[in-house]
């Protein structure tokens, strides 16, 4: 019966045991000189494989494997193969970058498998342990990328910054789990919603969660939880910079995601409200801060912190245990920063790098084309129809009205009003001004057809959004 | 085809104007494909409006499939008397901006055409579109286009004004979505006819109205937000100024005829009179600020919210006029006023703008103390640069004169002040009209320029349908004005209905 749980639980946590093999090949591949330019080859076949062998054991219903330590279902694999997407974008748009950098090593996409497959297990994770197994995991490998350059000082500022602050989130996080063991005497997630379902909410209770979502909104960068943000966008090599920025948030959402569901903290009315400032301090926040911002990493960086305060309210508004919109937003918006990044990585190269918004001046009499992509995909953060971030602003601002939170709903739109002047500068300079920088790199035909993948499938997206809506209302619902 | 010659319309355009950016980089072959399929979209405007039927008040040639069915959002097209005649009105002033366009020398030439065509579809959308959302989308979309046209084709002072022309109209914009969706939370549907079959408390109304009057309102633009459109105007190349003028004003107007009157007649009935307030300080404020420009562009820029002032006056009025008279024939004819001097300016402000353009060809400049006596160095443009400022200050015989007329008329019937105010105002447009001849077409040459300067064969096409069109429109208004009666009645009785 134990062997027989084993088993089936392997079969189906077989990609992430592929990730697990291959990263320590690849590790060990990048020791040897005749083949160390085979481990980008090995990453993105681990990856292809991981994701294709996944496919086989897909399955339609819910499985809790390792004696209900992991869950894996529509939910969890939805959003491994949206991270499973982004991953294979950002490795293949980065190796040139890394190429020119110096920077192509075993241990470096080692590391990222590991830091992917952390990710991975928070997005699986039923178990207290096994979460924060899979936090550090993620963590601790994305220390030593971020500082992975060693020549440059703010890179290691960046991840100095990181590394203590993520630590101190970590260990709020650790607090509430404490707690929350003590109350309820379980570490399963599921026994613990169990418990909050069966008992009246107490306030110990309540101050764990507390504890937890500050962890979570560290790990969101939801403002004022949002300091180490701008510095690690900044200084973070731009590969790394683009995981940070999409992966984990997919990770964290999940996270958040199987602690509220179906609990009834939600409707807890100082929880909630906790919530809601968070999300609208952090539009303020980050859409302020974003408008003084000359460098294009550190604009980006608090246009995410305005989009994580979404993805706050988008929480908030999950009443009846909605959290589709939630979802929707975060897909979204992980993807379309997926995009800007890698634009900005594919134009950055050894002799240039692209460091302020005004590198980007003129791009459009130089290669029109990307600038179009760059411009769809800003536009789409800002939420402008013709793109899915109009789909994502559209589904929070419906969610507040139809909870007649009207006055909300009202400040929220206002502040994006005032985000979509940095949105608009960048593409002001690339499409208004002239004096084009030559030295920023544009060429690379297979490259373009990768970056094109994204922006194409925000217009299409928007076109025909229905599919998308009915997957996710239906795994989330 | 008839089925779906809406959808055509709309996505002819869109779709070669994306296929224009990807063909070459010869000139003429753009202008010709431009030319070609402006010309198309034309005729297939042609063919709705002979197609349509006007003694019906119902949508026709409709459209409707259940887009996104998770968000109740629907592909809802339709058009009634009011829509056909926008949608001709952009198609001829898109036919006639590709045309011009014809005669520039540009940078990215196939991106320029691209923009244009890409506006045409989306404004074309924007007014046969039934379902709230979808309108909302055409509505905000096309301000992308609009704003690269300002943005990178403007003049030195283009990125101010383009950022503020897109931050402006998208703050506008962002508040009517809200709106929408407060509307769709209690009646689940953002379908019009729905809409219109909406009840709200008076309060409620009160603040709907608001939201929605204030985006159409940054949009027509009406006096206190309408500081975004001359800065747009002057940096504006040409064709954009036209567009601007022509198209885009009127989207903020047709918005207020579809979506606020008959959805919230209440609110707007208790609000009423600030908005007939704020009409008449754009009709006779904007109107002498007109006066004291130097710049030509500016000055029609302005004359253009004096006109509009008007527009929303004829809007605004009606409730006073039910007060008053409760018939619902006055109410007709004021609305009526106001369409037509929406159609009308449309032709008359192009003209103008189209005029400005040519100058500004030759001489390198728009300020009025530059130029001077132009009839010596070009008579026949002098001709239809008289002829349209005659039309702007509403000559009898031209378009303008029956809308004015017809708004003053029924002001008067309302309220002997506002149309005391409003007819004023005639007197005013006069006077920057003509004194803007004076000093351009009149008097001594400054220049030495001694070539042969006078209207190409082009620009004299174009200025002479243009003016045979507002003549026509001018001497002959029963046609439109019984072409759009049966609408026009039908959305009196929606208002009144709920009053």
């Amino acid at each position: 019966m134990i062997i027989h749980n084993i088993t089936n639980s392997l079969i189906n946590f077989i990609p992430e045991v592929i990730l697990f093999t291959m990263s320590m090949v690849i590790l060990l591949a990048g020791t040897f000189e005749c083949l160390k330019k085979y481990v980008f080859h090995l990453t993105v076949l681990s990856v292809i494989a991981a994701s294709l062998i996944g496919i086989n054991y897909l399955s339609t219903d819910s499985h809790l494997l390792f004696n209900s330590s992991l869950i894996k279902n529509n939910i969890t694999e939805f959003f491994k193969y949206i991270c499973y997407f982004i991953f294979l974008i950002q490795i293949v748009i980065s190796k040139e970058y890394l190429k020119q950098n110096n920077l192509i090593s075993g241990e470096f996409y080692s590391l990222l498998i590991f830091a992917l497959l952390g990710c991975f297990i928070i997005i699986s994770a039923n178990n207290l342990i096994v979460l924060f197994l899979g936090i550090e995991l993620s963590s601790l490998s994305l220390y030593s990328l971020i500082a992975l350059n060693r020549s440059s000082f703010l890179s290691s500022e960046a991840a100095i910054k990181y590394f203590v602050l993520s630590i101190i989130a970590s260990a709020i996080i650790l607090f509430g789990f404490s707690y929350l063991y003590g109350i309820s005497g379980s570490i399963n997630i599921l026994d613990i919603t169990k418990y909050a379902n069966n008992n009246e909410i107490s306030n110990l209770y309540l101050f764990s969660y507390v504890l937890i979502f500050i962890g979570v909104a560290f790990k969101f960068a939801v403002a004022p939880f949002h300091m180490w943000l701008p510095d690690v966008y900044e200084g973070a090599p731009l590969p790394i910079t683009n995981f940070i920025a999409s992966i984990p948030k997919i990770a964290f959402f999940v996270f958040a995601f199987r602690f509220l569901n179906n609990n009834p903290i939600i409707d807890d009315e100082n929880f909630s409200k906790l919530i809601l400032f968070l999300g609208m301090f952090s539009i303020f926040i980050g859409n302020l801060f974003a408008l003084a911002q000359k460098k294009i990493m550190r604009m980006l960086a608090y246009s995410g912190v305005a989009n994580a305060g979404f993805i706050f309210i988008a929480l908030f508004s999950a009443l009846e245990n909605n959290f589709s919109i939630a979802a929707f937003y975060v897909a979204s918006y992980s993807i379309t920063t997926v995009s800007a990044i890698s634009i900005i990585t594919f134009l950055s190269s050894k002799k240039f790098n692209l460091i302020y918004i005004n590198d980007l001046k003129g791009l459009a009499s130089k290669s029109g084309y990307i600038a179009i992509l760059l411009m769809v995909t800003l536009l789409s953060t800002a939420g402008i129809p013709l793109t899915i971030g109009f789909y994502a602003k559209y589904l929070v601002l419906d969610a507040l009205v139809d909870r007649n939170l009207i006055l909300i709903a009202v400040i929220v739109v206002l502040m994006t009003v005032v985000g979509l002047y940095y949105y608009l500068r960048v593409i002001w300079f690339m499409f208004f001004e002239t004096g084009f920088n030559s030295l920023i790199n544009t060429s690379g035909k297979f490259s373009i057809i990768i970056l094109s993948l994204i922006p194409a499938s925000i217009l299409l997206i928007f076109l025909f959004p229905d599919l998308v809506f009915k997957y996710i209302f239906e795994i989330l619902t | 085809m008839i089925a779906n010659i809406l959808s055509s319309l709309i996505w002819l355009p869109i779709i070669s104007g994306f296929l224009i950016l990807f063909c070459s980089k010869k000139v003429s072959y753009l202008n010709i494909y431009n030319i070609f399929i402006n010309f198309i979209v034309f005729l297939l405007s042609i063919f709705l409006l002979i197609n349509f039927n006007e003694s019906s008040p119902e949508f026709q040639f409709v459209e409707n499939i259940h887009w996104i069915p998770s968000l109740n959002i629907f592909y809802y097209l339709g058009v009634d008397a009011i829509s056909v005649l926008l949608i001709l009105l952009n198609t001829i002033i898109f036919l006639i901006v590709s045309i011009y366009n014809s005669t520039l020398s540009l940078k990215k030439t196939n991106h320029y055409y691209a923009s244009f065509l890409i506006a045409n579809g989306l404004t074309i959308g924007v007014f046969c579109a039934l379902d709230a959302i979808l309108f909302y989308i055409f509505f905000e979309a096309l301000l992308i286009p609009m704003f690269l046209i300002i943005g990178i084709w403007g003049g030195a002072n283009r990125i101010y004004a383009s950022i503020k022309f897109f931050i402006y109209t998208f703050l506008g914009s962002i508040l009517l979505l809200i709106s929408f969706l407060y509307i769709n939370s209690s009646i689940s549907s953002f379908n019009v006819n729905s809409f219109y079959g909406a009840n709200f408390s008076l309060i409620e109304q009160e603040w709907l109205f608001m939201a929605m009057a204030i985006a159409f309102a940054i949009k027509i633009p009406m006096f206190p937000f309408h500081t975004w459109l001359p800065d747009a105007h002057v940096e504006a190349p040409t064709s954009g100024s036209v567009v601007l003028a022509a198209i885009l004003l009127k989207v903020g107007a047709y918005g207020f005829i579809r979506y606020v009157l008959p959805v919230v007649p209440l609110g707007a009935m208790s609000l009423d009179i600030y908005f007939i307030v704020l009409s008449l300080i754009a009709i006779v404020y904007v109107g002498i600020v007109a006066i004291s420009q130097n710049d030509m562009k500016k000055l029609i820029a302005y004359s253009s919210i004096s006109h509009m002032g008007f527009v929303t006056l004829g809007f605004f009025i009606i409730f006073q006029l039910f007060d008053n008279t409760s018939s619902a024939k006055d109410l007709v004819i004021s609305l009526s006023g106001s369409m037509y001097q929406i159609i009308s300016h449309g032709f008359v402000s192009a003209a103008l703008f189209i005029c400005v353009g040519s100058i500004y060809d030759r001489y390198k400049t728009k300020k009025i103390s530059d130029l001077s006596g132009l009839l010596n160095q070009m008579p026949i443009y002098s001709w239809f640069f008289v002829f349209f400022a005659l039309a702007n200050c509403g000559l009898p015989g031209t378009s303008s004169f029956v809308g004015e007329l017809l708004i003053i008329m029924s002001a008067f019937k309302a309220n002997f002040i506002y149309a005391f105010l409003a007819s004023g105002t005639l007197i005013i447009s006069a006077v920057y009209s003509l004194w803007l001849v004076k000093r351009v077409i009149y008097g001594e040459i400054k220049t030495d320029l001694k070539e042969n300067l006078d209207a190409n064969f082009v620009e004299r096409f174009i200025l002479f349908s243009l003016a045979l069109i507002v003549i026509i429109l001018g001497v002959y208004p029963d046609y439109m004005m019984s072409f759009m009666n049966v609408t026009l009645q039908h959305i009196t009785e929606n208002i009144i209905i709920k009053l």
